[in-house]
């Protein structure tokens, strides 16, 4: 029976302290999860709120939070604590805020949070959201202090739509490929807005896009559509070149746009004026996300049957400028080519034209440039400068180049073939074709070989090296010394007749005196006088060697003086040499004296004369 | 006089025969070749003009004959050479300098000679300016000028006539020194052996005369070098462009 009584009291204890213990843990603690909206838009926010009530708040302790995974956490948790007492009885609640943002559309659970507390551990219950698409109908729930949420407008995002919108349009929808579509994109709305926030460009894919014009500020202007008037602006203006053939579209524009909205009064709730605030009247600013309409075309491709082979793909209307900076130049001076396309359309994917270059120029990378005007329509111009280096001499002719784009005014292929230029290239300074690499087979070939055979001979001879030479060479030699030798010969032999007559001429006079003598002892006077004078005379000239053809008295007297005889011998020999020319062709009557006289003082002369030279 | 007319006509029935004898073989050999090429058949046209070559015979024409021989049968290395010993005799031959730059342009290397000193271009040019035929004449006129010039002042009386030759004579001496000069030197400039062509299609230069050397550079067929020294089988050259190495001998023909 005690055991049974035991069993009993145990029972009632456990069970009185059960109802105890569940009665305190229903009533004095809880953990409680709650959103606030379980449907929410896609870009709104909300929030999540975990509650924990108990009586010692502070005996809670570590808090985890659920896997938000579905949803961005944008803050928190953000902690706050209440406490109430109510009749004696004290209450405290410890919550944990975290505001969420949805990821994407659907269903989505977020799990329970937990929390320990005196050992145990506490489960939130799990919340179930809907996430819709734009701003949700929010459901009409909470109190006031919920109502000041701003996401919690009563202007629908449909109405806004209505309102707000953005509009692109094409200017065609089949074009050929590489031909020119304009797209405008335009903000219609009867709001007002606050500035715009671009959150997406459009892409454009298969397509080479260039804006018309940048716009900088945005101009309203009046325009109504279906009866309804709207201030519209122009956002962007964009060209497209498409560069693919088919079905292609164009993503599109997504615009953030602040809108002002007047909150809606609540005439169900009459209330409500009297617990609104005096402010609530002033414009509430909702974020309304305006996106475009897709653009859809359809591009065909261009006629294949007659294009050139000169044709890269330009489509549009182009003209073509070719120049050369120079037409003569000298060897390895460069030339500059200049390509000039320019026009409209789409000159950016235009490959420029390529041109032959004559034989024996380098052509090397050409320098391009681009220029794009903007306007309605898109065009410009592309150029290419080549250099060109001329490496041998010549007339060279550089042909046309050609050039073929699609016209889209005229439908059909059009070629434009530039002039083509005639370089007249001069040798210039330096080697030709000194440039590395391979060498061009040439126009120019060698030389015909020579006929002459005269110039052969053998091996290592010169001229000088032969016995002829030399013998050529000595033959002048030997007859100028002949030459030499001879004239010493001659000029010897003449010198020496002179010393004999010098060294005979006392004995001529000797001689000649010693008739003389004769004829003075015979009284001869005519014949003494001729013999006087010869000898006096005759043995002048054998002394100066003077010859008889060109000997007169004045000619011995002055080579007499040149010798430095004295000169009152000159003076005598004057005298008796005249005295005795002259007696000689007058002669006196037979007068002895003179005679002896004439022919003693010619004695004493000779004998002077020879004494003064010796 | 008699004797003086006598010696003359032995002299010159004498040079008549010398040429005669000289020519005879040579001028066939290249009349043959040129027969040959005429007939496009430029192995055999070079055969017969190195047959005269071979027989100890030389001439501008004979080389340059040569030269477009083996220009024709592909022979760049042979050609150039050839056309490099032509232009040697006769360095102002217009179609000599032509084929020997259109050979060139044909060579796998292009070694870019450094531009020479003006002076010593000019110095070249001058010396270059005839031909050692050329020289010889002109020192031989010279030498007959001196020698007329010397006669006069010698034998005549007339002092004018003296003045006059002997201010020629003196002139005449410096410039026959000159000529002289210039003869020796164009002598020297023919003789220089120092200059070679590759005539092999590849050379490898070796940076010591030894096969197991580390290679310099390769060079191929046609391209000029300075040979500056041997060793053994082993030449040491010098590129235009200043580049030195070792080549085999067989590699190499001189100039």
């Amino acid at each position: 029976m005690k055991v049974f009584s035991n069993l009993v009291l145990r029972k009632i204890y456990t069970t009185l302290f059960l109802i105890l213990f569940v009665s305190c843990c229903s009533f004095a603690q809880s953990f409680t999860a709650s959103s606030s909206g379980s449907k929410v838009g896609l870009s709104e926010q909300f929030q999540v709120t975990f509650t924990f009530s108990g009586e010692e708040i502070n005996g809670m302790k570590s808090f985890k939070a659920p896997n938000f995974k579905d949803f961005m956490p944008l803050s928190g948790p953000n902690q706050s604590t209440n406490m109430t007492i109510i009749n004696g009885a004290v209450s405290a609640s410890r919550s944990f805020t975290y505001i969420l943002q949805p990821r994407q559309l659907g269903k989505f659970t977020i799990g329970s949070a937990t929390v320990d507390y005196k050992g145990k551990t506490f489960q939130s219950n799990p919340i179930h959201i809907e996430v819709v698409k734009g701003g949700a109908q929010q459901s009409q729930q909470g109190g006031g202090a919920k109502g000041k949420n701003p996401k919690s407008d009563n202007v629908s995002q449909k109405e806004i739509g209505e309102n707000l919108f953005i509009r692109a349009s094409a200017d065609r929808q089949q074009v050929l490929k590489g031909e020119q579509i304009n797209v405008t994109y335009k903000l219609y709305t009867r709001l007002n807005i606050a500035s715009l926030q671009v959150s997406k460009l459009p892409s454009y894919p298969g397509f080479w896009a260039e804006e018309n014009e940048i716009i900088q500020n945005i101009n309203f202007t009046n325009e109504t559509v279906n009866g309804k008037q709207y201030k519209v602006a122009t956002l962007k203006k964009v060209a497209l070149f498409p560069t693919e053939t088919g079905q292609l579209s164009v993503t599109p524009f997504e615009l953030k746009i602040p809108v002002y909205v007047q909150k809606k009064s609540r005439s169900n709730n009459p209330f409500d004026d009297f617990f609104n605030d005096p402010f609530s009247n002033r414009p509430e600013v909702v974020d309304y996300t305006a996106i475009s309409n897709t653009i859809k075309v359809n591009v065909q491709g261009l006629p294949q049957s007659n294009a050139s082979s000169s044709f890269t793909g330009a489509v549009g209307d182009f003209s073509m400028k070719v120049e050369v900076d120079k037409k003569s130049v000298k060897t390895n001076e460069p030339i500059k080519l200049k390509i000039k396309i320019s026009g409209t359309g789409n000159i950016k994917l235009i490959t420029l034209p390529e041109f032959d270059i004559p034989a024996g120029f380098e052509k090397y990378d050409p320098k391009t440039s681009d220029d794009l005007t903007h306007g309605a329509k898109i065009g410009g111009s592309k150029t290419a400068e080549y250099l060109l280096i001329p490496r041998f001499a010549g007339k060279k002719e550089i042909p046309p180049v050609k050039f073929t784009f699609y016209n889209t005014a005229k439908r059909q292929y059009q070629t434009i073939t530039s002039e083509g230029f005639t370089i007249d290239v001069a040798q210039g300074e330096g080697g030709s074709g000194s440039s590395g690499g391979e060498v061009q087979m040439l126009n120019d070939d060698i030389q015909y070989i020579k006929t002459n055979a005269g110039d052969i001979k053998e091996n290592g001879s010169f001229a000088f090296e032969s016995f002829w030479f030399w013998l050529l060479c000595i033959i002048p030699l030997a007859g100028f010394i002949w030459l030499l030798i001879f004239r010493k010969r001659e000029d010897k032999l003449s010198s020496n007749m002179q010393l004999l007559r010098y060294q005979k001429a006392q004995k001529m006079a000797k001689k000649r005196l010693k008739t003389a003598g004769k004829y003075l002892a015979s009284k001869n006077e005519e014949k003494f006088y001729a013999e006087l004078s010869n000898a006096l005379f005759g043995y002048l000239e054998n002394k100066l060697g003077i010859a008889k053809a060109e000997f007169t008295l004045e000619n011995a007297l002055e080579e007499l003086k040149n010798r430095n005889v004295p000169d009152e011998l000159v003076e005598a020999l004057m005298t008796t040499a005249r005295k005795c020319e002259f007696i000689r062709f007058a002669p006196s009557n037979g007068d002895e004296n003179p005679m002896q006289s004439m022919y003693d003082e010619s004695v004493r002369i000779i004998i002077d004369i020879e004494k003064s030279l010796a | 006089m008699n004797v003086m007319k006598k010696i003359l006509l032995i002299l010159f029935v004498c040079s008549l025969y010398s040429v005669k004898l000289s020519a005879f073989n040579a001028d066939s050999s290249f009349a043959k070749g040129n027969e040959f090429y005429q007939k496009k058949d430029y192995a055999k046209a070079a055969a017969s003009y190195k047959s005269a070559l071979d027989a100890g015979y030389a001439g501008a024409s004979l080389y340059y004959n040569l030269g477009n021989a083996y220009f024709r049968d592909g022979k760049i290395g042979y050609a150039i050479l050839f056309y490099e010993k032509a232009a040697k005799l006769s360095p102002n031959d217009k179609d000599i300098e032509h084929n020997l730059k259109i050979a060139n342009l044909r060579t796998i290397d292009k070694v870019a000679p450094m531009p020479p000193f003006i002076l010593f271009r000019l110095w070249d040019k001058t010396i270059l300016l005839f031909s050692v035929a050329g020289w010889t004449t002109l020192s031989f006129a010279l030498y007959l000028i001196i020698l007329i010039s010397a006669g006069v002042y010698f034998t005549s009386h007339v002092s004018s006539y003296q003045r006059v030759s002997f201010l020629t004579g003196i002139i005449t001496l410096l410039l026959f020194a000159g000529s002289v000069f210039f003869l020796w030197q164009r002598v020297e400039y023919q003789q220089n052996r120092s200059k070679g062509i590759i005539v092999v299609q590849t050379s490898v230069a070796k940076l010591a005369p030894d096969v197991q050397s580390k290679d310099s550079f390769v060079i191929h067929e046609g391209i000029k070098v300075v040979i500056e020294d041997k060793v053994n089988d082993w030449l040491r050259i010098r590129l235009q462009d200043g580049k030195i190495g070792w080549i085999a001998v067989n590699n190499l023909a001189v100039i």
